[in-house]
């Protein structure tokens, strides 16, 4: 436990002070998601670490950004209770201010809502060097602007988050997964047929060969469900979905060019020009492709699907990872520039993804 | 005409009527464009009816084009400009402000397409709340957020406010069911903000800042909403308490037991007897009453009704009845639902306050507001969302009482500062509109507020958007003196005091 708030602060007013940049790193996961960093000073938010408060009656928690999700979920586990959603895990330490900095949500993301859906509070150090507490820990709360959802997927651009307080979830009494033999696009409209009945789904994948189905509830919600879906159980269940959340599933071993395609869940399989494979998350939303090349059409195939496409791991030189303002339009670019102004206006957090 | 960033003091100059409705006709239907004396009363207040100014002018566009118009000409002449839905607010969030124009978007009232398969619905700002589940329950499927006004408020309305309601406990507020919306900017252009049909949008969050914002940073011209499958089946259950404090341990107990319910409210003997007097629900006239609701599959009710009649038995309540049919479940909803207007029955006037504390905190709000009620003289009944720490005490006066008014105002600030004391919020789902404004100032320190202000600044530099509303002008927090000191150190060294 070791609140790191003043050496933070004092780092970033030297920073200011000597017209310096700074970027934030946790346990550098996702640090491919940054750019080059390299001119710029590092805040090691590691060290800022340790669970601040948490009431299982109330079913909230606030902790460090700088806490190992890990360390989180052990503690929510001795009350039977979880974290509301599925938080990527690439690494082991992986911090929950990088699951929010990040915004990406794992595979309950149409079911259990992403990451930010679930953050009740912030207290955050602007570029400005200023401490300020953003929402709260109660349930609902619509004073002020809602700073702390809006800081999801930001990716260190407003600010460094210090800590944050989680909405959770009661540990489900059961789970299992089902598996069904089903070609994609089968799948993707079998997932959203069901994810429009009353069941107690809360995943659905297909991994190019099986549409994979987790349900979670009461013993008799999932028994009664098993019965009506029929299919194949996968046991055990749960490591099945922590490698889909931590990346080691099979599919994430390949060494090919990893991209993240977002698009809307009822479009149809990819066309893409090339040779690739995919595996499909969040009920179709999400298609995760393995491809050595990426064409030019490509891009334009997904846009006039509605959705856009990110270079994500292993990228090429010609193909560095998508920032996010590379898929924005002309005035969401601007609008987030502004935003950014009002936070951080002398750009001194994560340079390199400066709109 | 003045704004100040950094304080968010403003001062719009007055405009000449008649040389403005010139300009509009140019490119606005005459029948869009209201500023005659009996047109302009109804927009006068929304459902803080206690504050009320007449417009100087309502317009009533009937497309994006036009509303885009209207913004970039109110920029261009510096005119407020308060987008408004159906004027159900309870926080004075569309209070016309002076020299304002209130944009009405009641003619934007399609649903313009439901996608049953991906589960989505896109409407115009003026669709009313419980017209989406209307229309989506052909498909089995519905909307989830259920404010009490749901009949007539309207979902641009929801968004601008984040309305929660009954079942927001388990499916979330306005901001968890929203996907993405189609906004005008200050500057008068069109945005696209959140994914729409897609479940993520790159870069930080813009989709949860419009949310609650309160008109403050756009107006909202399309909304995609998130729809879900009608649950198989729907209990709820209801149980009486001798002791308010065993009926708070109940809902703490149920909550911790690891099951969710849709619903979980709490109401005291006070606004028990105004609601059975007024709809005969067969409530037990007690200290405390739970209505329980779970809903999901008929397996799954049945078994977590039997650990929550369990938990209540426990806490030794009496009374515990459980709905056996829907008919029966609208019964035991009447009374509650009908909680405000049956208080509006034994009272000439109520106050309705909107604060929201963590659970744990509430046997002891409740004893201080008991112990308020009797310091002002004036009763309060007692009505909220229990499961997620919302109240919604309701302060009883009569405004032609003099004094009333101002005693009723103070006993509820005296509220709102308790709840901000106990690691709460001034507001749950009404919003700051005018009505909060002094109680932010004890919620938020200087440095907040001024971020609050710069982000004003970012999407509305001229500051034409709806102001004054929702976030206090710096000068007001220090003219109070109620604001929040931190480290010992006195707010707003940098202001003047008077």
């Amino acid at each position: 436990m070791s609140d790191q708030s003043q050496a933070i602060l004092q780092q970033v007013e030297q920073a200011r002070e000597n017209q310096t940049t700074l970027s934030i790193h946790g346990a550098r996961s996702h640090d491919f998601l940054l750019g080059d960093f390299a001119e710029a000073e590092q805040i090691d938010m590691t060290r800022h670490h340790g669970i601040i408060d948490y009431q299982p009656s109330e079913l909230t928690l606030t902790a460090r950004a700088g806490t190992p999700l890990n360390e989180i979920c052990q503690q929510l586990a001795q009350h039977h209770q979880r974290l509301p959603t599925d938080f990527p895990q690439h690494a082991d330490n992986a911090t929950l201010g990088g699951a929010l900095a990040i915004g990406h949500s794992g595979s309950g993301r149409p079911f259990l809502g992403a990451i930010r859906d679930h953050v009740l509070g912030v207290r955050l150090l602007t570029g400005s060097g200023e401490i300020v507490q953003c929402g709260g820990q109660v349930m609902k709360n619509v004073a002020g602007y809602d700073v702390s959802r809006l800081l999801a997927g930001s990716r260190g651009q407003f600010g460094v988050l210090l800590d944050i307080t989680l909405k959770l979830m009661p540990e489900p009494e059961r789970q299992i997964s089902l598996g069904f033999e089903m070609d994609e696009n089968t799948a993707i409209r079998q997932m959203n047929e069901l994810a429009g009945r009353s069941l107690p789904i809360n995943a659905c994948v297909n991994d190019g060969k099986r549409l994979l189905l987790r349900l979670e509830g009461s013993e008799a919600g999932i028994a009664s469900a098993q019965k009506k879906l029929g299919g194949e159980a996968i046991e055990p269940s749960a490591p099945l979905w922590q490698s889909l959340q931590r990346q080691s599933h099979e599919f994430f071993r390949d060494d090919t060019p990893l991209w993240r395609v977002i698009v809307p869940a009822t479009a149809p399989q990819l066309e893409l020009e090339n040779d690739h494979h995919s595996l499909i998350d969040w009920c179709g939303g999400l298609r995760w492709v393995h491809s050595e090349n990426i064409s030019q059409s490509d891009f334009i195939h997904v846009s006039n699907l509605g959705g856009y496409l990110e270079s994500y791991r292993r990228a090429t030189p010609q193909t560095a990872p998508t920032r996010p303002q590379d898929v924005m339009t002309d005035i969401q670019r601007e609008m987030h520039a502004r935003l950014r102004q009002a936070f951080d206006p002398s750009k001194l957090f994560n340079p390199a993804l400066s709109i | 005409m003045s704004f100040d960033p950094s304080t968010g003091q403003f001062e719009f100059a007055d405009w000449d009527i008649d040389s403005v409705v010139r300009d509009l006709e140019s490119w606005l239907d005459v029948d869009s464009i209201l500023y005659q004396q009996a047109d302009l009363i109804p927009y006068e207040c929304d459902g803080l009816s206690a504050y009320r100014k007449v417009p100087k002018m309502v317009l009533l566009p009937q497309t994006v084009a036009q509303c885009q118009h209207i913004v970039r000409y109110c920029r261009e002449k510096q005119i407020p400009l308060i987008a408004r839905g159906a004027g159900t607010g309870l926080a004075g969030g569309v209070l016309p402000v002076e020299s304002s124009v209130i944009l009405s978007l009641a003619r934007f009232n399609r649903i313009k397409r439901i996608d049953p398969l991906q589960r989505l619905a896109v409407v115009e700002p003026g669709v009313r709340n419980l017209a989406i589940t209307e229309a989506a329950s052909k498909h089995g499927l519905y909307y989830a957020p259920d404010p009490s006004s749901q009949i007539a408020c309207s979902i641009g309305g929801n968004v601008a406010e984040n309305s929660g309601g009954v079942h927001s406990l388990k499916y979330g507020l306005t901001v968890n069911n929203v996907t993405g919306l189609t906004i005008i900017n200050a500057d008068g252009e069109l945005l696209e903000v959140g994914g729409g049909e897609c479940m993520d949008a790159p870069g930080a969050d813009l989709l949860a800042l419009m949310h609650g914002s309160e008109g403050l940073l756009g107006v909202i011209v399309e909304i995609t909403v998130r729809l879900i499958p009608q649950p198989e089946a729907a209990q709820v259950m209801l149980a009486a308490f001798d002791h308010i404090t065993d009926a708070g341990k109940a809902v703490r107990d149920i909550i911790s037991s690891g099951i969710i319910p849709a619903g979980l409210e709490m109401m005291d003997k006070l606004a028990i007897r105004a609601a059975e007097d007024f709809v005969h629900a067969d409530y037990p006239i007690a200290e405390a009453m739970l209505l329980c609701e779970l809903d999901g599959t008929l397996a799954e009710i049945e078994q977590q009704m039997t650990q929550v009649e369990k938990i209540l038995s426990a806490c030794n309540a009496g009374h515990v009845r459980r709905s056996q049919n829907d008919r029966e479940r609208a019964l035991f909803w009447a009374g509650r639902k009908a909680a405000f207007p049956a208080v509006g029955r034994i009272s000439p006037d109520y106050y309705c306050m909107d604060g929201t504390i963590p659970r744990k905190a509430l046997p002891e709000v409740l004893a201080e507001i008991s112990r308020l009620s009797e310091q002002y003289g004036l009763a309060c009944a007692n009505v909220f969302h229990a499961g997620d720490g919302n109240l919604h005490p309701l302060i009883l006066y009569d405004a032609n009482r003099q004094g009333d008014l101002e005693k009723a105002e103070n006993f509820g600030n005296d509220i709102l500062r308790l709840c901000v004391d106990q690691g709460g919020t001034v507001t749950g789902e009404h919003g700051v509109g005018v009505e909060k404004l002094d109680t932010m100032c004890h919620q938020f320190n200087s440095a907040e507020l001024t971020l609050f202000h710069r982000i004003k600044a970012a999407l509305d530099p001229n500051g034409i958007l709806n102001p004054g509303k929702a976030i206090p002008s710096l000068h007001r927090c220090a003219e109070l003196g109620a604001m929040h000191v931190h480290d010992g150190q006195l707010p707003h060294p940098e202001l003047p005091r008077f």
